[in-house]
Formats: C-alpha cells, sequence, structure tokens
C-alpha cells in the first residue's frame, strides 16, 4: 500500500474537552491510522472510547486539540468544505427531513452538491434503483420504517458518490433485514473502491467487514492490524477475546484511562 | 464559488420551505387562524358588547343632589343630560351603584360641594366629567360675584376667559388613530409570526438530526444560515400580510367594536407600508433565528423566544409616547423606528431620510445578527451530543452562576432596595450599599472559593497607584459632564429627575462627613468589591478579561435602575475595570470610585467648567488615557 | 385504599420527573421572575424618555393684540412667540395643519370680558402640547390673581366655592378594578401555555422517551394513570400561574409604590390568591384533560403541539370578553366554559365575586374535566401497545 493510495491519514490526533475549574477530559490521547482506498478500516471499542470523536473530527464536525487529520488530501482544519465534499458521513444521529421525500430527500442532497439538470436526475435515479427504494420513493420520510429511512440515510451519504465513507456505527439500532442490506452496501462500497472507515463495537460486524482494524479504548489506540494479526499479537483465538486482552493489557500499566 | 454559494441558499430556500409548508401547524398557524380567528372572534366581541349594553347609549348617567343652593339645585333638576333625582345620602347611592354621581352641599357660605364618583365605573367617569363642566361654571360665576361685589368692581382687562377651538380634521384625527393602532399591528404580527419557522429549523432541526446531516455537507455556516432566514423571511412575511389582510377585511365590514362604521384604508398606503415592513421583518427574523440558534431544544427555544418578543413591547410601547418621533437617534432604535416609520406611511408624512436610516439600521443588525448565527454554528457545542455533552464541561456553568447572581443582587436592589429609598433615602442607600452589595459580594467569595489576593485582588498596590487613581478621577469626572451634555441633545433628562437626582445628592438631614461617607466612601467600597471584585474574577474565568471587563461595565450601567444613567455609568465602570484588571488590584479602583463621586458631591462646578471647554474635554481624555496606559504598563504581570 | 396510594404514588413520581427537568426550571420559575420586572422597568424608563424628550419640544405660538402681562407669562413658561396684529383665521388653519404653528392666542373683548382664543390642532402631538402649555400657564396666572383681588379685598382664599372631587371607591376596589382589566386574560393565556407543555410531555414525550409502554404495564387501571399524570399536569400549572401571578403583583406594587400612588392598593389578599388559585387550578383541570386527549393521538411531540395550538388562541378570546365593563359572572355566564373563568378571575380581582355562579363554574369545569379525562383513558385503553412498532 503506498502513500497516494492513502485516503484517510490521522497523526497524533488528541482531543481535549474543557470542564470546570480549569479542568480538561481528553477524549483523544494522540492516536495515529490511516485509511487507504478500496480498504474497510474499523475503529473497535467500547462505549466512550473515543471513536465517535474521531470520525466527527474527521467529518468537520469538530476541531481537533493538536495533531493532523487528512482526508483525501485536504487537511480538515484548513480546508473543511473540501474535506467535507470528498467525503460521505453517516451516523445515527443524522437525521433526514420528515416531511420531504425520499425521492425529494436525495434531490436536495444532490443540489448542494452542486448537480442540477440531467445529471442530477440521472444520478438520483441511480441511487434510488441501486438501493432498491422505487416503491416507497414518494413516500415522505416520517412515514419510513427505519430500514427504508436507512437506505435513504445511505442513498444520501452515496449521491456525490464520494471516495471516503465515514460510518458511525451504522447498523446500530437495525433489525436484522437492515442491517444485513447495510453490511451489504459496506461491501459493496469497498468493491467499487471507496475508502471505508467504520466504527463499530459489534465483535462480529467487525470480524465480517474490515481489512483491518484499530482497538480504542479511553482515548487511545491499543492496537492495529487485520483481525488475523490482532489475534495473533494477542494470542487469542477469536476477536473478542483479543479486544478484551489488549483492554486489560493496557490496565495492567496502569496507563491512566 | 460565489454562484454556487448562492445556489446553496437557494437549494435550501426551496426544499426547507417545502419541508414546513407540509407542516399541520404551518396551515394552521398562518391559514385558519386569520381567516377563521379575526372576523369571528370580531364578530362574537361585537355581539357580546351590544348584548350587555343595549341601552348604554341611549340612557343618561343618574345623579343624586343634597344641595341647599336654589340656583344649583334647580341647575341639576332641570338639566337635560341628567336624571337627577334629591337623596339624604348621596354618597352611600353612589357607592352603591344606585347613581353614577352624587352631589353634596357641605356648606352654603363659602360654598362648598363634594362631588361624589366611582373611578372603577367609567360610565361615572364620563358623568363626572360633564357635571364639572357645569359645576366650574357655576364655581366661576360665585366667584365673579364675590370678587365683583363691594365697591371696587373688576377692570376688564383683569379678568379674563378662556375658549378652546380645536381646528383639527376629525378624518385626520381619526386617521392618525387608526395609523397609530395599525402600524403596531403590523409590528405585533410580525414578531408574532416570525418565531414559529425560526423554532423548527434550528432547535427542531437539531433535535431530529437534521442539523447535523446539513452540517456534513460542503455548505459554509453563514450560507446555511442564509437559506434557513431567506425560509423564516419568507413565512413571517407572508403570514402578516394575511394576518393583516383578515384585520382589514374585518375593519371593512365594521367589525371592529366600537367603531359602527366600515373603515377603509387606501391601497396604496398598505402596499408602501408593507415595503417598510420588509426590512423589521428581516430584523426579527435574524434576532430570532440567532435566538433559536442557540437553544439546545424546542422547548429551551420557545422559552427564549416568547421572552425575547415580549421585550420587544417596549421600544414599540415607547413609539407610541408623546415626544418619540423619527429623528436621528430614533432612527436608529429598532422596532420603534419601524413602528414610528409605518405611522408616518399611512400619514403620508414621510421623510426619506428617515426612512432611509431607518432601513439602514435594520440591515446592519440583521446582517449582524446572520453573522453572529453562523458563528454560532461553527461552535462545537452546536452539535453536541450526549455522549460530548458528559466530556464537556460547562464553562458555562461559570458563566450561568455569576449572571444568576447578579442579575439576582440586581433585582433585589430594584425591589427592595429602590422601595426603601422611597420611603427612606438613607437607610434605603445604606442597605443598598452594605445589604445588597457588600454582604452578598462576601458570601458569594467565600461559597465559591475567591481567594482575596488571587482572585478579588486586594493585595495593597502601593501609594503612587493609589495616587493616580485619585488623580484620574478629575479627568473621568469632566469626561463623564462632556458625555452627559452629548446625551442631553438626543435623551433629555425630565425636569422631575432632574431635580430627583439633586435631592439625593443634596441629602439635606446629613452633615458634610455623612454625605462624604453615605455617598462616595460606601459605594466606592461596596459597588468596587461587588462588581470589579468578585463579578470581574469570576466572569475573567470563563470569559477572558476583556469580555468580563465588558459585562461587569454593564451590570454596573444597569445597577443604576435608570436609561439616563446606564451609558455613562457604564463607561465609568470600564475605566474602573481595566484599573482593577491591569493594575492588579482593587484598591486603586476603590480609591478612584470615592474620589470621583466626592468631586460630584462637593465640588460639581469644576468638572463641570472644564467640560464645557473643548480643549479641557480633549485635556481631560489624554490624561484618561495616558493614566490607563501607566497602569497597563506599570501593573506587575 | 391501596388504589388511592398508586395514585398518589404515581403522581409523585409525575411531578418528580417533570420539576427535575432543567428546562422546566428555568422557563417556568426563572423566567417570570425576572421577565416581568424588566417588562415594567422598560416601560417606565420609555416613560421617563418621553418625558424628557416632551419638555424639550419648544411650542411655537402666535398672538394677536397680547396684553404684556401675557406675553411676559407665556415667554418665561418657555413658548417661543411670534407675535401679528391682524390674525387671518385661514392662514392660522392652514400652518397649524402644515405643522409650522403650535397655536395661536388671540385676545379679543366680548361683553367686557376679555376672551383668549387658543386654536390649536389637536391631531397634532405638538400642537396639543402647546395647548396644555398655554392654558396651564394662563391658569395660573389667573389663580395667581385671584388670590391678590381676594386679599386686596380682605378675602382670604378658603372664602372662594370650592367643589371636593371624592371617588367613592377605596384604593382597594381600585386597585383590583386596574388589575381586572388585563390580569384575567393574562391568567388564562399563562394558565393555558403553562398546561400545553406537561401534557404532551406526560403523553407524547413518555412515548418518545419509550417509557409510555412502561407506565402502561404497570398494574394500575388506565384510568388512575391518566389520572394522575393530570394532576401532575395541574401542579406544573399551578406552580406557573402562581409564580407569573407573584412576579406580576410584586412588579406592579414595586412601580405603585415607588411612584407613591396611593389611590392603587393592589396588593391581593390571601384569600384572594386562593380563590385566584383555585379558579386557575379548575381551568388547568379542564385544559389539562383536553389537551392530554388531543396528544395522545399524536405520535410525536411537535404534532401535539400543532394539535393543541388551536386552544391557546382560543384562550384569548375569553379575556378580551372580561373587558366588558357589564360583563360579569352571574348564573347565565356561568355556564359558558372558558368565559366563566375569566370572569371568575375578574370577579375575585375586583372584589365583586358572588357565590353561587362561582361555584356553578367550579362545578362545570369539574365536570368536564372528569368527561374528557375518561374519554382520554378509554383512548388510552383502546390503543395498541404495538402502535409504535406498527409504525415501523
Amino acid at each position: 500500500m503506498n502513500d497516494q493510495e492513502i485516503l484517510i491519514q490521522v497523526s497524533s490526533l488528541k482531543k481535549t474537552f474543557p470542564r470546570e475549574a480549569g479542568n480538561h477530559v481528553e477524549a483523544l490521547k494522540g492516536i495515529t491510522f490511516s485509511c487507504a482506498k478500496g480498504e474497510i478500516y474499523g475503529l473497535l471499542g467500547p462505549n466512550g472510547a473515543g471513536k465517535t470523536t474521531a470520525l466527527r473530527i474527521l467529518a468537520t464536525l469538530l476541531r481537533p486539540s493538536s495533531g493532523k487529520a487528512v482526508v483525501n488530501g485536504f487537511d480538515v482544519m484548513k480546508s473543511p468544505v473540501s474535506v467535507r465534499r470528498s467525503l460521505g458521513f453517516l451516523s445515527g444521529t443524522t437525521g433526514l427531513y420528515p416531511r420531504l421525500t425520499a425521492r425529494e430527500t436525495l434531490e436536495f442532497f444532490a443540489r448542494l452538491f452542486g448537480m442540477k439538470g440531467k445529471e442530477l436526475t440521472r444520478r438520483v435515479q441511480e441511487v434510488i434503483h441501486g438501493l432498491e427504494m422505487e416503491s416507497f420513493s414518494h413516500v415522505p420520510c416520517e412515514k419510513l420504517s427505519t430500514g427504508m429511512k436507512q437506505r435513504v440515510s445511505i442513498g444520501r451519504t452515496l449521491i456525490h458518490d464520494p471516495d471516503v465513507l465515514i460510518l458511525d456505527e451504522p447498523t446500530t439500532g437495525l433489525d436484522v433485514l437492515a442491517a444485513a442490506g447495510t453490511r451489504d452496501f459496506i461491501q459493496s462500497a469497498k468493491a467499487r473502491g471507496k475508502c471505508v472507515l467504520m466504527s463499530t463495537h459489534i465483535m462480529s460486524e467487525a470480524e465480517t467487514l474490515c481489512d483491518r482494524l484499530g482497538i480504542l479504548h479511553e482515548g487511545q489506540l491499543l492496537s492495529e492490524g487485520s483481525v488475523e494479526e490482532l489475534k495473533e499479537k494477542t494470542g487469542e483465538k477469536n476477536l473478542e477475546d483479543a479486544f478484551l486482552r489488549c483492554i486489560r493489557r493496557q490496565a495492567g500499566k496502569g496507563i491512566p484511562g | 464559488m460565489r454562484d454556487a454559494a448562492w445556489g446553496q441558499v437557494w437549494t435550501l430556500f426551496r426544499y426547507e420551505f417545502r419541508s414546513l409548508g407540509r407542516d399541520r401547524k404551518t396551515l394552521l398557524f398562518f391559514f385558519l387562524v386569520p381567516v377563521l380567528l379575526y372576523p369571528s372572534g370580531f364578530a362574537l366581541l361585537r355581539w357580546a358588547t351590544h348584548q350587555v349594553e343595549p341601552s348604554r347609549d341611549k340612557a343618561f348617567p343618574k345623579i343624586a343632589i343634597q344641595l341647599q343652593d336654589p340656583q344649583l339645585r334647580e341647575l341639576f333638576l332641570s338639566h337635560e343630560r341628567f336624571e337627577t333625582k334629591e337623596s339624604e345620602n348621596p354618597e352611600e347611592q353612589t357607592r352603591s351603584r344606585q347613581v353614577h354621581l352624587g352631589l353634596k352641599q357641605k356648606q352654603a357660605e363659602p360654598l362648598q360641594l363634594i362631588l361624589y364618583f366611582d373611578a372603577s365605573r367609567p360610565s361615572s367617569l364620563q358623568a363626572q366629567e360633564t357635571a364639572m363642566r357645569i359645576l366650574d361654571t357655576y364655581r366661576w360665576s360665585r366667584v365673579c360675584d364675590l370678587l365683583d361685589g363691594g365697591d371696587r368692581p373688576l377692570h376688564s382687562e383683569e379678568w379674563f376667559h378662556l375658549k378652546l377651538y380645536d381646528v383639527a380634521h376629525p378624518d385626520k384625527t381619526s386617521r392618525r388613530v387608526m395609523a397609530e393602532w395599525i402600524s403596531l399591528a403590523m409590528v405585533v404580527l410580525v414578531l408574532a409570526t416570525a418565531g414559529f419557522a425560526s423554532l423548527d429549523l434550528f432547535p427542531g432541526q437539531k433535535e431530529r438530526g437534521v442539523s447535523e446531516t446539513l452540517l456534513v455537507h460542503p455548505i459554509a455556516p453563514l450560507t446555511l444560515v442564509l437559506g434557513k432566514w431567506t425560509v423564516c423571511l419568507t413565512f413571517s412575511y407572508f403570514g402578516t400580510a394575511l394576518n393583516l389582510a383578515s384585520l382589514l377585511v374585518c375593519a371593512s365590514l365594521g367589525l371592529f367594536p366600537g367603531r359602527s362604521e366600515p373603515l377603509l384604508l387606501p391601497a396604496s398606503r398598505i402596499a408602501w407600508s408593507f415595503l417598510l415592513l420588509l426590512p423589521f421583518c428581516a430584523l426579527v427574523n435574524s434576532l430570532l433565528v440567532w435566538a433559536a440558534s442557540r437553544a439546545k431544544t424546542y422547548r429551551a427555544g420557545q422559552g427564549i423566544i416568547l421572552p425575547a418578543c415580549l421585550l420587544m413591547m417596549v421600544p414599540l410601547y415607547a413609539a407610541r409616547l408623546p415626544g418619540v418621533s423619527l429623528n436621528t437617534l430614533f432612527c436608529l432604535i429598532p422596532v420603534t423606528n419601524v413602528a414610528l416609520t409605518l405611522k408616518a406611511a399611512f400619514l403620508r408624512e414621510i421623510h426619506w431620510l428617515s426612512v432611509g436610516l431607518t432601513l439602514l439600521s435594520n440591515a446592519v443588525f440583521a446582517f449582524l445578527f446572520l453573522y453572529a448565527t453562523s458563528k454560532t454554528l461553527s461552535l462545537e457545542p452546536f452539535l453536541q451530543t450526549p455522549e460530548e455533552k458528559h466530556f464537556s464541561g460547562p464553562d458555562r456553568s461559570y458563566t450561568e452562576r455569576t449572571f444568576f447572581f447578579a442579575g439576582g443582587i440586581l433585582l433585589l436592589h430594584y425591589f427592595v432596595g429602590s422601595w426603601i429609598q422611597s420611603r427612606h433615602l438613607i437607610l434605603g442607600l445604606s442597605l443598598t450599599f452594605y445589604g445588597f452589595f457588600l454582604l452578598p459580594g462576601v458570601l458569594y467569595a467565600k461559597r465559591f472559593g475567591l481567594q482575596s489576593r488571587r482572585d478579588l485582588q486586594l493585595g495593597w498596590p502601593g501609594w503612587i497607584h493609589l495616587a493616580l487613581a485619585v488623580g484620574l478621577s478629575f479627568p473621568l469626572a469632566c469626561l463623564v459632564h462632556g458625555f452627559l451634555r452629548l446625551q442631553n441633545l438626543f435623551l433629555p433628562m425630565p425636569g422631575e429627575l432632574e431635580e430627583a437626582f439633586r435631592n439625593l445628592i443634596e441629602l439635606k438631614d446629613l452633615g458634610a462627613y455623612g454625605k462624604f461617607f453615605l455617598l462616595a466612601v460606601s459605594p466606592g467600597l461596596c459597588e468596587e468589591f461587588f462588581f470589579r471584585g468578585v463579578l470581574l474574577s469570576d466572569l475573567r474565568s470563563a470569559k477572558g478579561p476583556w469580555r468580563a471587563v465588558g459585562w461587569t461595565a454593564l451590570l454596573f450601567g444597569a445597577g443604576h435602575l435608570s436609561v439616563f444613567r446606564l451609558l455613562p455609568t457604564a463607561a465609568v465602570g470600564l475605566y474602573l475595570g481595566m484599573i482593577a484588571w491591569k493594575g492588579h488590584s482593587l484598591w486603586p479602583a476603590v480609591a478612584c470610585h470615592i474620589s470621583f463621586n466626592a468631586l460630584l458631591l462637593f465640588f460639581p462646578e469644576w468638572p463641570s467648567a472644564a467640560a464645557s471647554e473643548a480643549s479641557g474635554l480633549v485635556l481631560c481624555f489624554l490624561a484618561s488615557v495616558l493614566g490607563l496606559v501607566w497602569f497597563w504598563r506599570r501593573g506587575p504581570d | 385504599m391501596s388504589r388511592l396510594l398508586d395514585l398518589l404514588h404515581l403522581f409523585r413520581v409525575e411531578v418528580q420527573s417533570q420539576y427535575r427537568d432543567r428546562q422546566a426550571l428555568l422557563y417556568g420559575v426563572l423566567l417570570p421572575v425576572t421577565l416581568y420586572p424588566l417588562l415594567l422597568f422598560g416601560l417606565m424608563q420609555a416613560t421617563s424618555i418621553s418625558a424628557g424628550l416632551t419638555e424639550r419640544i419648544p411650542s411655537r405660538v402666535l398672538l394677536s393684540h397680547p396684553p404684556s402681562w401675557m406675553k411676559d407669562a407665556l415667554s418665561s413658561a418657555g413658548l417661543h412667540l411670534e407675535t401679528r396684529l391682524d390674525l387671518d383665521n385661514a392662514g392660522i388653519r392652514q400652518r397649524l395643519h402644515e405643522g409650522s404653528l403650535d397655536a395661536a392666542v388671540r385676545v379679543s373683548s366680548e361683553e367686557e370680558k376679555t376672551v383668549l382664543q387658543i386654536t390649536y390642532d389637536s391631531s397634532q402631538e405638538r400642537s396639543l402640547e402647546a395647548e396644555y402649555r398655554i392654558v396651564s400657564c394662563m391658569e395660573s396666572v389667573r389663580a395667581n390673581r385671584i388670590i391678590r383681588w381676594l386679599r386686596e379685598r380682605g378675602f382670604r382664599p378658603e372664602d372662594l366655592p370650592s367643589i371636593e372631587e371624592v371617588s367613592v371607591t377605596s384604593s382597594r376596589q381600585m386597585g383590583g378594578f386596574a388589575l381586572s382589566l388585563f390580569l384575567p386574560g393574562f391568567l388564562l393565556v399563562v394558565a393555558t401555555m403553562a398546561v400545553s407543555h406537561p401534557a404532551i410531555d406526560v403523553t407524547v414525550g413518555e412515548r418518545e422517551r419509550n417509557t409510555w409502554e412502561t407506565t402502561l404495564l404497570l398494574p394500575v387501571p388506565r384510568a388512575w394513570i391518566v389520572a394522575s399524570k393530570l394532576f401532575a399536569v395541574v401542579i406544573m400549572a399551578l406552580g406557573a400561574v402562581a409564580l407569573n401571578l407573584a412576579s406580576m403583583s410584586l412588579s406592579i406594587q414595586h412601580l405603585v409604590s415607588v411612584l407613591q400612588v396611593d389611590a392603587l392598593d393592589v396588593t391581593p389578599s390571601p384569600s384572594q390568591v386562593l380563590l385566584l388559585l383555585l379558579a386557575a387550578g379548575t381551568y388547568a383541570l379542564l385544559m389539562g384533560s383536553v389537551m392530554i386527549l388531543i396528544s395522545t393521538r399524536a405520535s410525536h411531540f411537535s404534532e401535539a403541539q400543532s394539535l393543541v395550538a388551536p386552544l391557546y388562541l382560543v384562550s384569548i378570546l375569553p379575556g378580551f370578553l372580561s373587558t366588558i365593563s357589564t360583563l360579569h359572572l352571574d348564573r347565565t355566564t356561568a355556564w359558558i366554559p372558558l368565559l366563566n373563568v375569566s370572569l371568575a378571575f375578574k370577579g375575585i380581582l375586583s372584589h365583586s365575586l358572588r357565590g353561587t355562579p362561582f361555584l356553578i363554574h367550579l362545578l362545570l369545569s369539574s365536570l368536564l374535566a372528569c368527561f374528557f379525562t375518561a374519554w382520554a383513558s378509554r383512548a388510552v385503553r383502546r390503543q395498541p401497545l404495538q402502535e409504535g412498532a406498527a409504525r415501523e
């Protein structure tokens, strides 16, 4: 993997949130990782590990306290608009306009990316067809089921065909079918050469989808590598045990969390 | 890129408008309410008024009399505008509402009459007016008889009657009244319709997660704000138009209570007024967009916007007061300037310079609020998730705590302090300084662990610092005098208030030492401790020193409870705040404050004389600046 | 007995959870306490500004054949004088309408008496002010002159005929009357707003927080659940009304005492406060039951808000109607919902409340509240628990 293929590069990224009386909380303590084109990189960690914080920094919703984050060649601090133009972001907290139909939602976001005319119509139709939304494209989003809403959200994320996809726990709260559909979408994105960075706390999902994983705990990247590499490093037979061993090892070192 | 940004604004406008337009509440508020509520409400009100008071216009007021004077008795018994009867107890009959008025003769010579009326009964008040006119005429004739009696008749030139002749066009008077009410209605309707869209598009969308979705797209914050703001503006403007159209239809059908004839207003004037309303609509929407963007939830947004709209009633009320007209000052004050401009438009008394200033003022304020909103959207806390909220603490808690404390003290001062001062000045002043500023300040400092040297800056500064601070009080006093003169050109203090301030300063019950202690030492010590000691130190840690000095100055100005003293006092507070901050000690500010007050108490003519010359003012200004610079450079880091 | 305890327990939990909401404290407690003093203070300052500006307005007065004493008196009153020997009425009228003149005074003789005819235009603010100044000045001159003449003739000012105007209304009644002009409408609107958010929150809000099903699964009849929620809503509303009333009263009292207007006593008595709260509580019961019924039909918070919005508007009208001076709470009006509440407030404030109509209004409001509560319970019983899932 050479540097030209790397679309996400994070170097010594730190994020500190202030608290009262001059104290602060370090959500990220200097993490470094990268993600290349055609790769799915998973950030694996429990709640409060800092996964969402890291992804939101990359999506330019938060500013890093120090360190550097580059997406598709654009620095998140210096060129946030260009970063946002290059990526598609999906999380549980990104909502849809309840009173717009699925088609209108896609058209709206497509226009915000500068698409118009025939190009817009063609692309919207493509996405609707690709995600099998024909049956409900005219229905207002508030009337859709969770799975249908998820498909609309995915459509919104892909409408401008970004090279980078950032997905924050994309299957949390979904039923079995919807979750399976989402996983299919992630894999198809990889097949089309997209760089996919996702966060999850579901081990099976991480094992199935991710080419490489970073284990994040209390703001620190404890270990990194493919599933096999992680198992080998920790001497465990499955990913969950490998993950737990990493965390216990860190706790045993007495490194403050 | 610019074209792309405007394209995004247009896209945002189209789709947000479409989304909002499909909201049931929108349809209800913007269409059903004006179409149904006003006509039915006014019709019901009119019907109810007629049902309850059918014979109001026909009945004559009843008056009970107990008079010995035959002439006066005959005057009332035969008067065609009263239903008069004799009574043993006119007062009781008036009190029990059997009659509207009671008239009793207390004494024959000199004639003493008592007219009883019921102030809580409008018909009694009207009857009182009529009766007083009759009685006044009779009284004057008796006075003339008294003065003309004897051997010294009055010369005609010494005695005169007053005759009033009003040449107002009845049309013009009613047009003026209508112009006032319609301009008021237009402004109120804008305020009423403006909040809904901004609440939905900011905190409403934040709750639904749509804000986050938008912020991960390549839209600049200002573009996003403009797109949403245009939606709010459109809804508000057309909502106002619809509501007003419904009201005008009611007026043209003669449904307004108290008016039996239809009221027709020229379409051209209405159109003109609508055009002039647009900048105001833009301003109000930008203000409410800014307020809504700061709210975390829909409910919080409602809690901010409703009081903001209510508080805007104050400048609106001011526009209806006598003496308030569209001059250079009021052209720049939002809400007031629009109400006055609309009134002028209805009366065809437009001065284009005033209109231009009004439009410019509204546009500038609107832009500032929109810019501030775009800054809010760029802030991280705007989209805080519950997880991040757990991390991020509240440096806000400092600010909130400080403002709650300051606000609570000012409220106490307003309610209790000023009430006691109005009853007993010396006690009230003492209580204010020591009970409302010093003591709570001490308790607050103890409760929240503010250190005396580190936070409250009670360390000794040195004699030079103190002497300089005392010396600076003179140029400061001159500058304040000059400022007050300038302020007086635009905002003259009423004579009553000037006299009240003079009485306050004179304090005849106290000697010189007492006055010095109460009006110089006490405020110097207590106010400085409170504002520049406690509040400044608390706000500095949350807001930084500059903003802290600004806020404490503003609170200091507001704490003097008078709009005429707000700016000059705040300016003094700013100066004292900078001395306290850069001098790293509270005592120079205390000394300056004490000597400033003492100067105004005992030698008011000195700063007044110096301020009367331009050269004097310039010198004082330079001296003040140099003094501040000295503190800036000489204060230890 | 155990059912009653269940009800009390549910009620306590509901009230606790409402008052732990920071927003409820901030906007239900803090806001009323600060808003009214700010408003009234702002209005007072605006009035001061107006007084100052008005004093500075110069009055331009045209005089015809003025005697010297008149010129001196008007000049010392600060008026700008212009003297003409001949005054053309049409010209004066035109100048007054144009605004280049504020008033004109013509001195003439009628039946051996001197008449000062003051011409002004009441549709112009400056002209009205000029007329007021001239009349005050001249009346002051006349009063001084009369006193001088009396002394010359050996009389005292007490020998003059006098007319004393006495209001039979006590300061308390006057204060009550003043409050009854605007407070009923205000209380009605405040109570409606205070009821709406809790009513929506305890129904749709719970559904959104996914605690609705948990509550419905309790071994308690649905009617009790709805009743406990209703009582919690009433308590919230009463708290808000009490605070708003206290803050408004304090602010007005403060204003009256600082201005030293002794003719107005606006302090409500304890019995008045209790009666107001009783009437407000019954109103909150009625409005709360209606809003809970409506909210059970909504699927999310903002939808519920849109459904209850018309009730805000409906609550404004009775306030207007209560300003009609001859409309009171009697045996007829006590039967009209909403209007009876507004008139009850008016009667309490103006010390003119009659017992029977008040009881009729309380009874009617309570009966209607029971009816709507029963309807809401029925609606809740009939709603499938899986409704949320079904919509998925």
